[in-house]
């Protein structure tokens, strides 16, 4: 028997030695390369298509038809298309390509690249971000009348019904239509999976690198793509994403030198790591908020604008940002955060216990009432504990006479409830799926879209219609006074006590120069440098 | 002997097969009374309606429970596990990815549970409320009590963060290339492939995780071996060897320390089992891609399938386990007979 042993472990030997030897790929060390500690035990795909959690590494491998220069979200910018027209009606858009782009195959990119991309997110089933482009009436029976390649130069994509001119460009600049090489693609179909599965280990995209390495619930690696030709590349040439789920951990790693950047450190991590010479903190804005949501039928003190402000009265909005977010978020009160167009940077609602009690007495609640709230286990946004945000609540608004009743639970579980109207009041957050105030202003402001609004049973016809019109604008100065309103109408009637906007906060070691970064794209690799 | 232990091994796995059916059932029912929508779960919230009822038909979730689980057992005996919801794959596929990590894991746990446990549960024995006793005890002590998640942060900030003497969280140190994939268990892969800088790294990311796992089992390990010790020493034929002039070490190496592991060897084969299992907070603090951090993240996001699967494996592992135990139990101690 231990000979049989022996002699099967001496084969594996040999015939595995003769293997390994032959794998060889390019070696970047540390100068060229940056490891990014974070938690991404939640990315589902890497398929750009299918990606919805995390997708900078998407935004690296692909490239768009339009794109955002980082840090600024409201002016979308040409890039695979040079140009573009748009016809009167908004509805049809002629995109003019750039000559020449290459795949990482080397293969040449054209317009039907285009097409199969966006035939792609409409076709592939249970995908988290199809409803991106579905939601502009295009389905997989009608892509191909939609979305077209007269020549190789030129898409043209008529949208069957009117959509939002400034969510449709910044949803082609998402990662959802990011253009993948259809050729390569094609070739690794299995099963009409329309090679899904094959783009969760591999990348066929045009962006400055390519993926190297996803083992899932381990590491993303990624390389820099030799054929990139829409720009210099980048001087940085491998990105390295471990999934480091405890935050103590990556500091740790950041200390020792094995981590350049630290995605998810405490307010107190952070501020320790501020005193120390050989780190920095770098702070934006997330376009995202934190809200309480009362849900205006199943409780009927809430179908009452004046119960409603006096909530938003009752709140200590700079008790919460000072001592519980500790420097890690703004004051928002509107339903546009700051950093997109339309923000409105009014605070109409200060911490007014006294107002509260006179308003809930004008609504008919001076003895006041009692309201369950569901708050989840986690964290809320900012990194806070959502238990320490629900109890602050609880005795802001105990001091106005509601009584609230927190009871926390998985988010899942929250979901499930809220989003069936079962709820009355939950604490929640919205966080940016592309940066238009057209992502914010439907769940918030128009209920037909059964989305947030809809869920808190809040069905006001006016808003909704004003929601729907600011839709249909460009960037203008009508858009913006239309906004004003939408914001004004939410924050003096709406179900939404909006309480702040979370800070992104990256821990940085100082070899790391020139780091720009913004909420939809992430880090821009072109700018930074190591040392 | 052959014949009885050859009928015994067949009646315990046709009693692990009705083990495994029962834990599915159970497992399955669980994860629907649970009130979360592995849905909404997957797609995310702000998913609409219209495309959560659609990809709930696309995943079949939307037909009634009783044909679910019919469903769910017809491809099981095919030795189909399933899609996870999560990551569109097999779940079988998912599991050889996790599985090796973990075996891994809580092997080198277990060679530090026994090569520090059993000497310690001797030297405590035989010391019997001395000081070396005294230590050693303490040092279970610590071993059963302190919480894993501590120990791992403790041994991290000092060994790694402060002194650098050993290395951060993952199997492997950033720049080193991995061994080429042919068990899953790095440290293996690296001695098969020849390449001994990885097998060196992979060895010295192993230690920390591998002692913190062990050192809750360190402390089963030696109270186990000492109290047993302990009782086997106040055995007559101890004393009867005693009598016949045979040295102590000889006394207690040959003659008693043979009984006295019994019971260790239950404690170590059962351990071994929920080392295999339940490393969940070890491997996510170590960053260990092993089947615990893999059980959390399917749990936490409602991927039945995946669930059912991880379950599934551990009831099968904790079965052969006890088996195992058993059968080394009847091994060691020659009265034991399998019927």
């Amino acid at each position: 028997m231990r000979r049989v042993v022996a002699v099967l472990v001496a084969v594996l030997l040999v015939g595995v030695w003769a293997v390994g030897r032959g794998s060889s790929a390019p070696v970047y060390g540390p100068q060229q390369t940056i490891v990014i500690a974070a938690d991404i035990s939640s990315v589902v795909s890497l398929d750009p298509q299918v990606s919805f959690e995390f997708t900078t590494p998407d935004h690296l491998c692909y490239s768009n038809l339009v794109e955002f220069a980082r840090g600024d979200l409201t002016h979308p910018r040409p890039s695979v298309a040079t140009s573009w027209d748009v016809s009167k009606d908004g509805r049809v858009y002629t995109f003019h390509l750039r000559r020449g782009i290459k795949f990482a195959s080397g293969n040449v990119l054209t317009a039907d690249d285009v097409v199969y991309s966006f035939q792609r997110v409409v076709n592939i089933p249970k995908d988290p971000a199809a409803w991106l482009i579905t939601q502009m009436g295009i389905d997989e029976k009608n892509v191909g009348e939609v979305v077209k390649a007269p020549d190789p130069q030129t898409v043209v994509i008529s949208l069957p019904k009117p959509f939002s001119p400034g969510a449709f460009l910044s949803i082609m600049a998402n990662t959802v239509a990011g253009i993948v090489d259809s050729k390569t693609v094609k070739a690794h179909v299995q099963n009409n999976d329309w090679g899904t599965n094959w783009l969760n280990d591999h990348s066929a995209g045009s962006g400055p690198y390519q993926l190297a390495r996803w083992e899932r619930l381990v590491t993303i690696e990624l390389v820099a793509n030799p054929n990139y030709n829409i720009g210099p590349a980048p001087a940085i040439k491998r990105i390295i994403w471990p999934n480091i789920m405890e935050n103590t951990v990556q500091r740790n790693m950041l200390t020792r030198g094995d981590a350049d950047i630290a995605t998810g450190l405490s307010a107190s991590q952070l501020a320790a790591l501020r005193r120390e010479p050989r780190f920095y903190v770098a702070q934006i804005p997330d376009l995202g908020m934190e809200y309480v949501g009362m849900d205006v039928k199943n409780v009927p003190a809430f179908a009452k604008p004046e119960v409603r402000r006096a909530v938003k009265y009752a709140l200590d909005y700079d008790g919460i940002v000072r001592d519980l977010l500790a420097g890690n978020g703004l004051p928002l009160q509107g339903i546009i955060p700051k950093g997109l167009f339309g923000y409105d940077a009014s605070l109409p609602f200060k911490h007014d216990p006294a107002r509260a009690k006179q308003l809930l007495s004008e609504g008919g609640f001076g003895n006041g009432f009692t309201v369950e709230m569901l708050a989840p286990n986690g964290t809320a946004a900012g990194g806070i504990s959502a238990g320490d945000l629900a109890s602050k609540i609880k005795n802001d608004l105990a001091a106005a006479g509601i009584t609230v009743n927190v009871r926390q639970l998985a988010s899942d579980e929250l979901y499930k409830t809220y989003r069936a109207q079962k709820s009355q009041m939950v604490l929640a957050n919205w966080y940016v799926d592309y940066p238009d105030p057209d992502d914010f202003a439907k769940p918030f402001g128009d209920y037909t879209q059964k989305s947030l609004a809809w869920r808190l049973q809040y069905y006001n016809d006016p808003l909704a219609k004003l929601v729907q019109q600011a839709s249909g604008l460009q960037n203008t100065p009508e858009r913006a006074s239309l906004y004003k309103k939408i914001n004004e109408m939410a924050m003096q009637d709406g179900p939404f006590a909006i309480m702040y906007q979370p800070m992104i906060s990256y821990a940085v070691s100082k070899r790391i120069q020139h780091l720009v970064f913004d909420a939809v794209n992430g880090i821009d690799f072109f700018s930074l440098t190591k040392q | 002997m052959e014949m009885s232990l050859a009928r015994y091994l067949a009646r315990r796995a046709a009693l692990t097969v009705f083990v495994v059916f029962g834990v599915t059932l159970i497992t399955f029912a669980l994860t629907h009374v649970v009130p979360a929508d592995p849905v909404v779960a997957y797609l995310g919230d702000h998913a609409p309606p219209e495309l959560v009822e659609k990809v709930r038909h696309q995943i079949g979730l939307d037909r009634p429970l009783p044909v679910q689980y019919l469903l769910y057992l017809r491809d099981l005996l095919r030795g189909d596990l399933g899609i996870s919801i999560m990551d569109n794959r097999p779940v079988s596929h998912d599991l050889g990815q996790y599985l090796p990590a973990t075996v891994e894991l809580a092997t080198s746990a277990m060679v530090v549970a026994i090569l520090i446990g059993v000497p310690t549960g001797i030297v405590s024995a035989l010391y019997k409320d001395s000081w070396p006793d005294q230590a050693a005890r303490v040092f279970a002590l610590g071993g059963t009590s302190l919480p894993v998640f501590y120990v791992a942060l403790l041994l991290l900030g000092v060994l790694y963060s402060r002194f650098g003497v050993l290395p951060g969280p993952g199997q492997l140190s950033i720049y080193t290339p991995p061994p080429p994939h042919l068990t899953g268990m790095v440290a293996v892969d690296a001695l098969v492939a020849g390449d001994w800088a990885a097998l060196g790294d992979a060895l010295r990311h192993l230690v920390l995780p591998a002692f913190v796992l062990g050192y809750f089992s360190t402390g089963l390990v030696t109270r186990m071996t000492r109290s047993s010790l302990l009782e086997v020493m106040r055995q007559d034929y101890v004393r009867t060897a005693r009598a016949k002039g045979m040295g102590e070490r000889r006394v207690v190496l040959r003659h008693a320390l043979r009984n006295a592991l019994l019971p260790t060897v239950t404690v170590i084969g059962l351990t071994f089992g929920d080392l295999l299992s339940g490393s969940v907070l070890t491997e996510t603090i170590f960053s260990w891609p092993g089947i615990g951090r893999y059980a959390t993240n399917s749990v936490t996001n409602v991927d039945v399938p995946a669930v059912l699967g991880v379950t599934l494996v551990a009831a099968v592992i904790y079965s052969v386990f006890n088996l195992v135990t058993d059968v080394v139990y009847a091994y060691l101690d020659p009265q034991i007979r399998y019927t």
